[in-house]
């Protein structure tokens, strides 16, 4: 059994081919579609597609663990010439790797994007230009798979850069709002900023390995992703620590740009833009994760220093707690969510950032089952009452029972509530955390910012459930009569339901769990999670205890439908205000593009029309008022001319004969 | 060739440029100024004989000299062409061909 | 052994004088010609790889010799070759000349003229790109100037005159540099040769300040074309009032002239100069970079963005000359096809969006995507492929690049990086302008592309598309030149 699955290895590349022919099939006949319906179809087929292979050969790699690589197509050739910085020259190569890291995207990025296609059918029947959001999702889902599989940093960011786009296209995909394109234009950029970071992160690494790796399989490899059985930095003694730090930083850029973390957090919450089955399948599940996935891949086969770990933890915990406390106050239901899925990415980066990678993955597969189930919760619910307000809602407990269910779980998944997924990783994450600050006390404070999160979690995903579904009716009586949702969404949120439920548990089945324990080899010990000893008890039940205490507070606060005014006068207004503000990031960075740069570029333009094109310009008059004085000489009487050519004739000679021998510099004498 | 120095053939060049230019300077009828032109040149073709002439059979010089000075014999008689055309079309649009009058081309 | 290069020049001769008196049937006969000119190009590769024939004692294969001006002291050979450089450009020019007769199909205004003089640009550039003796490159350099004045000062906008003077002034100046400088630099030698191995051996006698001087001139020369900071004010002037033939071939072609040039009379002649001249060309290089991206950004013309946008790309392959290393030369060679290719299809965007619409007016014409889907899928493509997305063209060319600069000059690299935000956010934000919205500005007897011009357009998209996933197939070509594995 194992051997068959395993065979499949060589044909990974089949996993992103089926959504790319998707993408080819609906783009060429995609208005031919659209009268019959059957582009969502073809989408929904090809993800399906990807799934059973995906997930075919993520169970090959449980059962046969190990990394498999294949670099067959060369993708740019330089010949060494034997001289230069690269003597030997160098082939950057495309190919598919299949190891325990990809095995575990590869389940994750397949079955949610599968769902989310499935789900597409009923939520966007409604739309026009369903067969652009179906080639986009499809090319979408197709390069995030080419990202999951790559085998070497510049093929990550090869695909990284087409999922950003895809992003970008689907974030406006009601282009004709202009805050949807304005949306897509700022998630674009931000994310190109920390894209610029992580491809000089690339060029050091490639410099790195190319011209200073031990041994010449390095030269040729270049930044190739090699198992060693440990990070390249903790097998070999390395005399350029500073250059391996600052790369590591730009890979930290590149992760925090992707998966929206401080301070390139702004674009996350305005994408929400875009429909919610593309916040839930991108903005919550996939490539969001990819950054994380980024840092993951780094710390397995080339690993961070010292100073990099710390900056990263640093990061990852002060996210976590920042963006959570913006999704205290918000009203919009896929904002809220959209804050949470940045701060539970930082819980990721924390675990990554502390040494602990297959924890940090971990959290990311769980949380894309639960935050994927939560978006489409909340898109059943939008598409029932067509609101995203949560005040407007309420009450939707009774028409929409199978909906308020899945939230429910989504919800005390993400709080951290036993037997619920989220429980396990997050408490895992809590725990190597603790394990780390043990040996590097600058963690503690990013642990404590972690533990007061899972408080504010618990609370505001819980305020969220309380407004939209508890109570007796909807708070505004003008909104549609709600319905629960067609089967083509209900399945969708069942199953990811039961996945939400299950997936933590799933690491307990040893085949699944060696996936993240990943022996053979692949990973030093510290990627291990903790075992359970008293502490580990005492942190989990404090974790717990928080999150109970937050759904508590909640309840109080929002259950059966009470609404909670703030009074006007209270202390914690401005509080609120500057959360509801986002701490005026989002005005200072319109601020920085609208008036700093683009005044800049102004002024630059006036330069160049008004001071350099004005200085030729100068020169133009100068000549032409010369040659307005100069022209009179043209008398037009022949005579004049003949006359002038003797006299030049005379001056020539004369300076030929008499000149010339009198100074020998000029040559005579 | 042997009888006469060198000297001889450039002085008598250097006459009749002499006379071209003065020619050249002095008359207003456009004819005339024509040969002037014509005698002018015809010094510059005269030094090209006589010093293809003295240079001949030295090695790396052939046959340049004379060829120039056929070749601009020819520049010569186009020039007259031209020149008479000119005097010609001036006649018709002015009744005069005198040169100093000659002065619509001006900017 | 097949004259093919002679045979080339030769059939676009023939074919640009047909096309001139062929009247109204002037477009078939243009089409023809590309056509033909496409064959011989394949001919060309196959013949350049085939193997033992073709690389000569002067590295340059299908090289071909007949004296033309041979007196006692100078001697001017007809002297044409081709590299893995030459080639690859010569195929630039073979697409766009194919790509703008097929853009311009329905042109009425004397169709004779218009296409003879684009064949004529394309003779011109593809002799620039052959010749390999100072003379006869010149004669072609200057061609060159010829048929784009006529292009912009008679089916241009309504300041095509000043336009047109312009250009011809500004590129006029550069090349008498240049040309004095190349001579200078054969007849300092005792034996004055004009070709181009005859010109690399009196180079090398030279006093390295001289060469560093005549490097310097060169390097105005060619850097007026390319176009360089602060030389450049001709280009958008140029391009504003070009007809979109014209600034197809302009930005694609013409350009190239310059950074081609300066590799092959500049790089390849005077090794010394670009050695100790390299700090200028990275300042003017840096300054073009971050002028180009930065006065994109406040630009309402379309077409004027896409200019500014071609100063900043020029001024990366400026950058990728100057580093003067293997890797840095090929990322020059690509980067020179892939802005060839992408800013004729940004050009073909403007053209259409303006005879469309009736304004380039990035504040005025908003949301032209439900009016006009194709034009908007070409906008896209277009606009993402010149900021450098992966899977499209330029990306492998940046790549390059700027892992040349990281390895020559270490964190300098920041400056072209960052400057990668900035192409970014002018593009996206013209995207965000023209085609998205709320419609705005639309005519209502607005259309979608024409046939010939979705044509021509979806050509040059596929190769964007096919040499952005496949970069080899050029890359290989490239480096399969000697020259190019200059140390």
């Amino acid at each position: 059994m194992s051997g068959t699955l395993s065979a499949l290895f060589p044909w990974a590349f089949l996993v992103p081919l089926a959504p790319t022919l998707a993408f080819v099939i609906i783009g060429l006949f995609g208005r031919r579609m659209q009268r019959l319906e059957w582009g969502g179809w073809v989408a929904v087929g090809g993800a399906f597609v990807a799934m059973v292979l995906g997930v075919l050969i993520a169970v090959g790699e449980m059962l046969s663990p190990g990394t498999y690589s294949d670099r067959s197509v060369a993708w740019l050739t330089l010949p060494g010439n034997g001289t230069g910085a690269f003597p030997h020259g160098f082939s950057l190569v495309m190919g598919t790797l299949v190891d325990p890291l990809s095995a575990i995207m590869l389940i994750v990025v397949t079955v949610v994007g599968f769902l989310v296609m499935l789900f597409s059918i009923g939520y966007m029947h409604r739309d026009q230009g369903l067969p652009r959001y179906y080639a986009e999702l499809s090319l979408f889902l197709a390069s995030m798979l080419g990202l999951v599989l790559a085998d070497n940093l510049l093929q990550f960011f090869l695909f990284w850069e087409l999922v950003g786009v895809c992003s970008y296209f689907l974030i406006g995909f009601y282009y004709a709002k202009p805050s949807a394109a304005s949306a897509a234009k700022e998630a674009f950029l931000v994310t190109r900023i920390g894209d610029v970071l992580f491809l000089l992160g690339i060029f050091i690494y490639f410099d790195l390995f190319a011209t200073a790796g031990p041994g010449a399989g390095w030269a040729a490899s270049g930044f190739l992703f090699v198992s060693h059985g440990a990070p390249f930095l903790a097998g070999v003694p390395v005399s350029n620590a500073t250059l391996f730090t600052v790369a590591g930083l730009m890979m930290l850029g590149g992760a925090a740009g992707k998966s929206a973390q401080f301070p390139l957090d702004v674009w996350l919450p305005d994408a929400m833009e875009g429909p919610t089955t593309v916040s839930a399948l991108i903005h919550a599940a996939t490539m969001v994760a990819a950054g994380v996935y980024l840092l993951a891949v780094v710390s397995v086969f080339i690993g961070f220093t010292a100073t990099d770990q710390l900056l990263i933890v640093a990061i990852g915990g002060f996210t976590t707690f920042w963006a959570a406390s913006m999704a205290l106050v918000h009203r919009d239901i896929k904002r809220v969510i959209a804050y949470s899925t940045v701060s539970q990415l930082g819980y990721m980066v924390l675990a990554v950032g502390a040494g602990f990678t297959m924890v940090g993955l971990y959290h990311l597969f769980t949380h894309a089952f639960f935050k994927a189930l939560l978006f489409l919760a909340a898109g059943a619910v939008i598409h029932a009452v067509e609101t995203q307000d949560l005040f407007k809602m309420g009450g939707l407990r009774k028409s929409m029972r199978i909906t308020s269910i899945g939230f429910l779980i989504g919800a005390l998944s993400l709080s951290g509530i036993p037997p619920f997924a989220g429980f396990f990783s997050k408490d895992d994450v809590l725990g190597s955390v603790y394990q780390a600050a043990q040996s590097h006390p600058a963690y503690w404070p990013f642990l404590i910012l972690a533990y007061a999160t899972v408080f504010m979690t618990a609370y505001y995903i819980f305020r969220a459930w309380f407004l939209a579904f508890s109570g007796d009716h909807p708070r505004d009586p003008t909104l549609p009569h709600a319905h629960e949702a067609p089967w083509t969404m209900t399945v969708p949120i069942v199953i990811l339901s039961g996945l939400a439920i299950v997936a933590g548990l799933l690491a307990f089945v040893p085949q699944f769990g060696g996936l993240f324990r990943a022996g053979a080899g692949f990973l030093p010990t510290p990627g291990v999670p903790p075992t359970y000893t008293t502490t580990s008890l005492l942190l989990s039940g404090l974790s717990v205890g928080l999150g109970l205490t937050g759904i508590l507070t909640a309840y109080v606060l929002w259950g059966n439908g009470r609404v909670f005014t703030l009074a006007e006068s209270s202390a914690v207004q401005p509080i609120r205000r500057l959360l509801l503000e986002r701490y005026y990031v989002k005005a200072g960075v319109d601020w920085f593009g609208l008036r700093v740069v683009y005044t800049v570029s102004r002024f630059l333009a006036f330069v160049d029309e008004y001071i350099i094109d004005g200085t030729v310009h100068g020169f133009e008059r100068m000549f032409s008022e010369l040659s307005t004085r100069a022209r009179r000489v043209q008398s037009g009487v022949v005579l004049d001319y003949a006359a002038y050519v003797v006299v030049g004739l005379a001056i020539f000679l004369v300076f030929l004969y008499l000149v010339v021998p009198a100074f020998p510099a000029l040559g005579g004498g | 060739m042997t009888d006469l120095p060198l000297a001889a053939f450039l002085g008598l060049s250097a006459v009749l440029l002499g006379i071209g230019i003065f020619g050249i300077l002095t008359r207003r009828n456009f004819i005339l100024l024509l040969i002037a032109i014509e005698v002018a040149m015809n010094a510059a073709i005269l030094n090209f004989v006589v010093f293809g002439a003295y240079w001949g059979g030295t090695p790396g010089y052939g046959l340049e000299g004379p060829s120039i000075a056929v070749v601009l014999v020819g520049l010569a008689a186009t020039e007259v062409a031209v020149g008479l055309a000119i005097v010609l079309a001036l006649n018709r649009l002015r009744g005069s061909i005198n040169v100093a009058e000659a002065t619509v081309l001006k900017l | 052994m097949l004259p093919i290069l002679s045979l080339t020049l030769a059939t676009l001769l023939i074919g640009t004088v047909a096309t001139f008196f062929a009247g109204p049937r002037a477009k078939y006969v243009a089409a023809a010609v590309s056509g033909v000119f496409l064959a011989e190009i394949a001919a060309m590769f196959l013949m350049f790889s085939w193997p033992g024939i073709g690389v000569g004692p002067t590295h340059f294969a299908e090289s071909e010799t007949y004296a033309w001006i041979h007196v006692a002291w100078l001697h001017v050979n007809y002297t044409v070759g081709i590299d893995g450089i030459s080639l690859i450009l010569i195929l630039l020019t073979g697409i766009l000349q194919a790509v703008t007769v097929a853009y311009s199909w329905n042109e009425t205004r004397q169709p004779g003229a218009w296409f003879g003089l684009v064949l004529l640009t394309c003779l011109g550039c593809f002799g620039v790109f052959v010749a390999l003796d100072v003379l006869l490159f010149f004669v072609f350099w200057e061609v060159v100037l010829v048929p784009m004045f006529f292009l912009i000062g008679y089916w241009g906008g309504p300041r095509r005159r000043y336009a047109a003077l312009k250009f011809f002034i500004y590129t006029h100046v550069a090349s008498v540099t240049m040309l004095v400088a190349l001579l200078v630099t054969a007849f300092y030698s005792h034996s004055p040769s004009l070709d181009f191995a005859g010109l690399q051996g009196s180079a090398a006698t030279l006093a390295v300040p001289t060469q560093v001087i005549l490097f310097l001139s060169l390097f105005f020369g060619f850097g007026v074309k390319f176009p360089i900071v602060p030389f450049h004010t001709w280009l958008p002037d140029a391009h504003v009032e070009a007809p979109t033939g014209g600034s197809v071939l302009l930005a694609g072609l013409l350009l190239k002239l310059g950074a081609y040039g300066l590799i092959r009379w500049g790089l390849e002649i005077l090794p010394n100069g670009i050695a100790h001249a390299a700090p200028v060309l990275y300042a003017v290089a840096f300054a073009s970079i971050v002028w180009g991206a930065g006065v994109s950004l406040a630009q309402r013309d379309l077409k004027r963005l896409v200019a500014y946008s071609s100063i900043n790309h020029m001024g990366i392959v400026l950058l990728a000359i100057a580093l003067d290393t293997s890797l840095g030369l090929l990322a020059a060679v690509l980067l020179m096809f892939a802005h060839g290719i992408v800013s004729a299809l940004l050009f073909m965007v403007s053209g259409s969006v303006h005879h469309t619409f009736g304004s380039r007016d990035l504040a005025s014409v908003n949301g032209i995507t439900p009016t006009a889907p194709t034009l908007s899928t070409m906008t896209m493509a277009g606009a993402l492929a010149s900021l450098g997305l992966p899977a499209l063209i330029s990306f492998p060319a940046e790549f390059t690049a700027l892992l040349a600069t990281w390895d020559k000059l270490g964190y300098w690299v920041l400056i072209p990086l960052f400057t990668l935000v900035v192409t970014a956010a002018f593009y996206i934000w013209m995207m965000q302008r023209l085609l998205f919205g709320p419609p705005k500005g639309i005519p209502a007897d607005a259309h979608d592309l024409p046939y010939a011009e979705a044509v021509a357009m979806g050509v040059l998209v596929i190769l964007t598309v096919v040499y952005g996933i496949l970069p080899n197939l050029l890359v290989h070509w490239i480096t399969l030149s000697p020259v190019a594995g200059l140390p």
